[in-house]
Parts: structure tokens; sequence; C-alpha cells
């Protein structure tokens, strides 16, 4: 008789406790984990994948926003960021993580940036181990799994187009951005799970070979501590949460000599430091950020934006390095909510949302910070948004607001507020953002993009991880999320997370990279 | 073991929720005030919040929140329902003011340079906004129309769900 195969353990399976053990343990199943649990199965390890989420249910996708914020988001959709600039840092929590919920963006780590990181944090061994240049062949193996191609034109539609349209005008050379998408029918819902099934999340990328290959996959597990004996790894233990309430459901222990922890920028320093694993005080020392802002451009004519790829056409600006420009798309109810006014003025501007097209900013700004492990037991983040770079984004948004306007927006709004008018309705009026008197909090940046809270460098002072993803002071420990980049990526990181956790994981596995 | 305690305390204050059902009525007149205010009757065609069951499907989300999150919202309506106003220097609960005082208090805040306010404005006018362009009449007064839904996604899902339920042959 053929033993069954293994299923994912959802809350009925887990709850009341329960115990298991593995060759190796890997916390969060996010881009960073799915792919390290992925080629550690596929290397015979027997592997236990452990998500603190749910698996998201089919009918949710698509459906009412701030429902799938509450079942899907790390505190509901509201967990922030202090400092200059308070925001809400959307983070997943669920089966697939942020690939479920991401716009499938996939992009290359710029050359420059990679050059950055060798020179400065020694990770040219990683990059160009032996054979060829390992991080390339990471990078093509995860494309190839997520099927990555340039958005195709026939689901641009309008909007993707006037995008396209103001990046020329604005003097940029744009191109289909790539995806992790096959089939995809524009249903522009990439933020609220893909109903059609076409984006490549890892949930539907990777995580069923790693059922395939034996491998157990916990639902509705919070990690609380990674045990630690004679100074090496023994396993993990935590609490079931039941979402029904909010409970403790049962308590688990999953014992292994090895534990890779990819929860994410906020949550693996948490995890970490509630287990006294600091690294030195390392650990959290550091967060960074791409500063992002929406620029909303109306038109004469219907746009219907809620149709097309969601992220299709994009570029990056050769006149402010670190600067990119993509098109944009999120359910109303959560793309209004910076739209301008409030009371009548607000429900005339979002009267004119489908003649909207909207275009996303993203900087790669020196944006510095540090994660803590609040009293509650969350993650504790702060950034610091110096004033030169809120300069920065100023010119970026008058890059993307003259680019609207001379390609036919009638008006365009962006998210700065009080100390510049809520719209432009011409390029003569756009100077008014280069005012000195712009601060942090006028700009209602958000900080979907961020990395770096466990640093990985050759230089044990200027990180807590190793080039190879191990965590100094303790033996069996490796980092695989974006906490480990030594800066800000300048593009969407989802692809260099993937890319890194391939070269890591295989290492660990024993299979070269 | 000070830190593990407060953590400890911190933890069970953080399903202070649970216990601060008592401030719910409070908070959901906070929420109307609010949300009328944001979303006033008009002559747009636009719903109101009443057509769009804005304080009733906040009760509902708030009860689906995590503990911390559902406590903030708690917190947040009720203090605008029993504060708001003191903040601009009026006496009073915030749903007994004009909705024209609302909106000059509320307006206030966006443009004072104090970020505190700045938040709170936000705070207040981020969860109306996200529940009333979210409810179908919303929508089709916007002119959103959107892809079939569901049926498809199951059919899309078919490798996961077969790993989950089946055996192999």
């Amino acid at each position: 008789m053929t033993a069954p195969r293994a299923a994912i353990r959802g809350l009925d399976a887990v709850r009341g406790g329960y115990t298991s053990d593995a060759d190796v343990i890997v916390i969060g199943s996010g881009p960073g984990g799915a792919v390290a649990a992925d080629n550690l199965a596929a290397a015979g390890m027997r592997v236990a994948l452990v998500e603190a989420g749910p698996e998201v249910r089919p009918e949710d996708m698509g459906q009412a926003p701030p429902l799938f914020l509450a079942r899907y988001f790390w505190e509901g959709g509201m967990r922030l960021v202090g400092g200059d600039a308070p925001n809400p840092a959307m983070q997943g929590r669920c089966l697939g993580g942020g690939s479920v919920m991401n716009s499938a963006i996939m992009l290359k780590l710029p050359d420059w940036v990679r050059a950055e990181w060798s020179r400065d944090d020694q990770l040219g061994a990683m990059f160009d181990g032996e054979p060829g240049t390992a991080l390339d062949r990471a990078f093509e193996r995860v494309f190839a799994r997520t099927r990555t191609q340039p958005t195709p034109m026939t689901v641009m539609a309008a909007r993707n187009l006037r995008v396209r349209d103001a990046i020329a005008a604005a003097g940029m050379h744009g191109k289909p951005l790539p995806r992790a998408v096959h089939g995809c029918e524009g249903c522009a819902d990439c933020i609220t799970g893909c109903h059609s099934g076409a984006k490549q999340s890892v949930d539907r990328a990777y995580l069923p070979a790693v059922l395939q290959n034996g491998g157990q996959v916990f639902t509705h597990s919070t990690v609380d501590k990674i045990l630690v004996e004679r100074g090496a790894a023994v396993g993990v233990s935590g609490r079931v949460i039941d979402p029904d309430g909010w409970q403790a459901a049962g308590k688990f222990t999953i014992r292994a000599p090895r534990v890779v922890v990819a929860a994410g920028v906020s949550q693996t320093p948490v995890v970490l430091l509630k287990s006294g694993l600091h690294a030195g005080h390392r650990v959290g020392a550091s967060l960074y950020a791409h500063l992002t802002g929406g620029i909303v451009g109306i038109m004469d004519e219907p746009v219907d934006p809620w149709v097309g790829a969601t992220q299709g056409w994009g570029a990056f600006s050769e006149a402010i390095p670190g600067m990119k420009y993509e098109s944009l798309w999120a359910p109303p109810s959560l793309i209004a909510v910076n739209w301008g006014g409030l009371g009548l003025d607000f429900l005339r501007s979002v009267s004119e949302m489908r003649n909207a097209t909207v275009m996303a900013m993203v900087y790669r700004g020196k944006v510095s910070g540090s994660v803590a492990v609040g009293l509650n037991g969350h993650p504790r983040m702060t950034l610091r948004v110096p004033q030169d770079e809120i300069k920065v984004v100023a010119r970026g948004i008058k890059t993307a607001v003259d680019g609207l306007l001379a390609s036919g927006a009638r008006s365009v709004g962006t998210t700065v507020s009080q100390v510049v008018p809520e719209r432009f309705t011409d390029t003569s009026q756009t100077e008014a953002l280069l005012t000195d008197k712009l601060r942090p909090h006028h700009c209602h940046m958000t900080f979907n993009h961020m990395f770096g809270s466990c640093r990985m460098s050759a230089d044990p002072k200027r990180g807590p991880v190793d080039v190879d993803g191990s965590l100094r002071g303790v033996r069996g420990v490796w980092l695989s999320d974006a906490s480990i980049f030594p800066g800000p990526s300048a593009v969407n990181p989802q692809a260099t997370i993937m890319a890194l956790s391939d070269i890591i994981s295989r290492r660990i596995a024993g299979v070269v990279a | 073991m000070l830190r593990h305690r407060l953590e400890a305390w911190a933890r069970e204050t953080s399903q202070l929720a649970a216990h601060l059902r008592w401030l719910e009525p409070i908070a959901l007149r906070g929420l109307a005030a609010c949300a009328e205010t944001i979303i006033p009757p008009n002559d747009l065609g636009a719903p109101d919040i009443s057509t769009t069951k804005v304080v009733d499907r906040a009760r509902h989300w708030w009860r689906i929140l995590p503990p911390e999150s559902r406590g903030l919202m708690l917190l947040l309506y009720s203090a605008m329902e029993l504060g708001g106003p003191f903040l601009g220097r009026r006496f009073g609960r915030l749903s007994k003011l004009p909705i024209a005082d609302r909106l000059a208090l509320f307006q206030s805040w966006r443009e004072s340079e104090v970020p505190f306010f700045n938040f709170i404005a936000d705070g207040v006018k981020s969860p109306v906004v996200m529940m009333y362009l979210s409810h179908p009449d919303a929508l089709r007064w916007l002119g959103v129309t959107t892809c079939e839904h569901p049926v498809k996604a199951r059919a899309s899902l078919p490798a996961r769900a077969r790993l989950a339920t089946t055996e192999p042959s």
C-alpha cells in the first residue's frame, strides 16, 4: 500500500498542538521560505515548513479588501512603522506570504546594487561562487520556475498604457515589467490574491513540490522561540493560533538540527531576539526601506483602471539614481485611502476614479532605522527619513506629475499634502513640489519594500549574518528573506529574496548553487 | 525576568479588546459620526453610509481583526467620540456636533503642522474609506467592473488541492 502524500496541515490538523521532528525547519512560507523548503526537500531532507498564517481561501481572493487584510496580513494590515513618517507596512501572514498579495514583479538585482553589496559587504563569494555566477544561475532557476515573462501587451489595458505615455513624456525609457504570472487575464486584483490562479505565487509555484517530496507544511503556527542547546539549534517551539478569536489553540514543538528563518523583515528579528539570538546586538539594529508614493492622473476619457495587469509598465529614472516608476492598481477601497479631501471634496475626487491612471514612485533613499520587540511581542519598527532624501522624493514626484500632465492628464493628485496643492493642472504649477517646507510627514509614503533588519556581511561588525546566510553566534541557524539584504535592492525584492534563498538553501543541502 | 513579566503583561493587555467590548457602542457612535462627515449625504449620486452599511460592516470587520488591531480601532473611535471635540477646543461628543463643525475639525487636523494630528486624521479616514468603497453599491457608483470571480479559482488551484486531498494512484 502506498503511503498517502503529505497534505497541508491546516487548523483542524494542528489544533490542540503537536510535536514533530525533521532534518530542517523552515520558518515562514513566503518567497524566501518556500524556495528554501523546496530545495531542501528536493535534496532528500525531511523538511518542516511552519507558517504563522492560514492558507488563503479561494473565496476570499479578490473580495472585500478590509476582510482580506484582517485575515491574511500581520496585525490585520495595521502593522506600523514609526519614525519621521509613520505609516502602515503591510506584511503578509498566510501560506505563500507576500507573494500572494504582491503584483508579482520579478526584477533582477541591478548590477550597481550588486557591485555595492560586493564591495561593502564582500558578498562576491556568494554571488560568484563556483561554477559560474551563482546569483545569475539562481535568478534563471527562479524565473523559470515562476514562469516570469514581460507583461504582454494584451493585458496592459488603458491604465498601463497611459503610464507608458507619461513615462515617455517624462523622457524615460519604459518597458513591460516582468511578472511571475501565467495566463494573466488582467483582473488587477493581485493585491487581494489572484483569483484566476494566474499569479505564480510561491504557494502555487513551490509548495506543491515541497509536499510531493515529503515535506510537512504546518499553518496557523507562530514560532515563539528557536530552541538552542550547547550553542546549536535543536528545534523550534510556538503556539497554534486560531484566527477565529485569535486565541492560542495549542502549543507545538518541532525538533531539528537546522533552522532556516524566513519570517520576513519585521518578523525574523523578532523570532531571533525572543530566542536570545542577537549576534552581538546586531539583529534588528538596522532597517531600510524604499520610499513609495502614488501619483494619480485624471484623464479626459474613461480609463477603467480596474482593468489590466496590476503593474504592467515601468521605468528606471536616469536622472535620479535609484528612482523607479511603475503603473499601479489596487482595489478602490485601498487605493483611495489617501485620495484628496474629506466630505464632498473626497466624493468628487473618487467620482473621477473611472478616468484615473495611477503611477507609483519607488525610491531607494538613504532611509534607515531599526526593529525591536515591542512589549506586545510584535515588532516595533522605526525609520528615519533624511530631509535631503525628501527633496529627491519631491523631484521624483514632480517628474511623474509633469509626465502625466504632458501626456494628457487634465489634473494630477499626489500623496503629498499640506504644503503643495492637492491637484496640479499645469506643469507651471509643479515647481511648488520643490518647496523647502516639505517634510517627511507631508509625503504620506508607504513602506511596502523593507530590508536589512539582519544584514548579511563578511564583517561581523556590519551585520549578524555571514555571507553563507548563517547567523553568527549559533550553529545551525540560517536566514533567507529580505532581512539579510545589506541595503535596499532598488527593485521589487521578491526575485532577489528567492535567488538568495535558492543559493543559501542549495548550499545547506550540499547542492552546488 | 522583569522584561518577561512586562511582555506577559503586554500580551495580556493586547487581548484588551476582548475586555473592551463595553467600549464598542461608543466606538461605533464615533465611527458613525466620522463616516457621515467623510461620506456626507450628497447629490453626486454616491450612496450614503447607511446604504453601504459602513457601521455594521465595520463592526463585523473589527470582530475578525487581531485583538491588538481591534483594540486600536475601539480606542481610536471611542477617543474620537468622547475627546475629539476637545482636541478642537470644543466640548461635547463628536456625534452631537453638526457635520460642518466635524468637517472643520478633521480638516484642521489634516492641515496641522503637528504630525500627530495628521496621523489621527488619516487614521480616522482610512477605515471609513475602506469600508465604504468595498461595498457593491459604492463600486457600482464608481463604475467598477471586475473579472468573474471564484468558480475559476477553484479550478485554478488543482495542483495544491489535489496534493492536499488525494493519494497517488
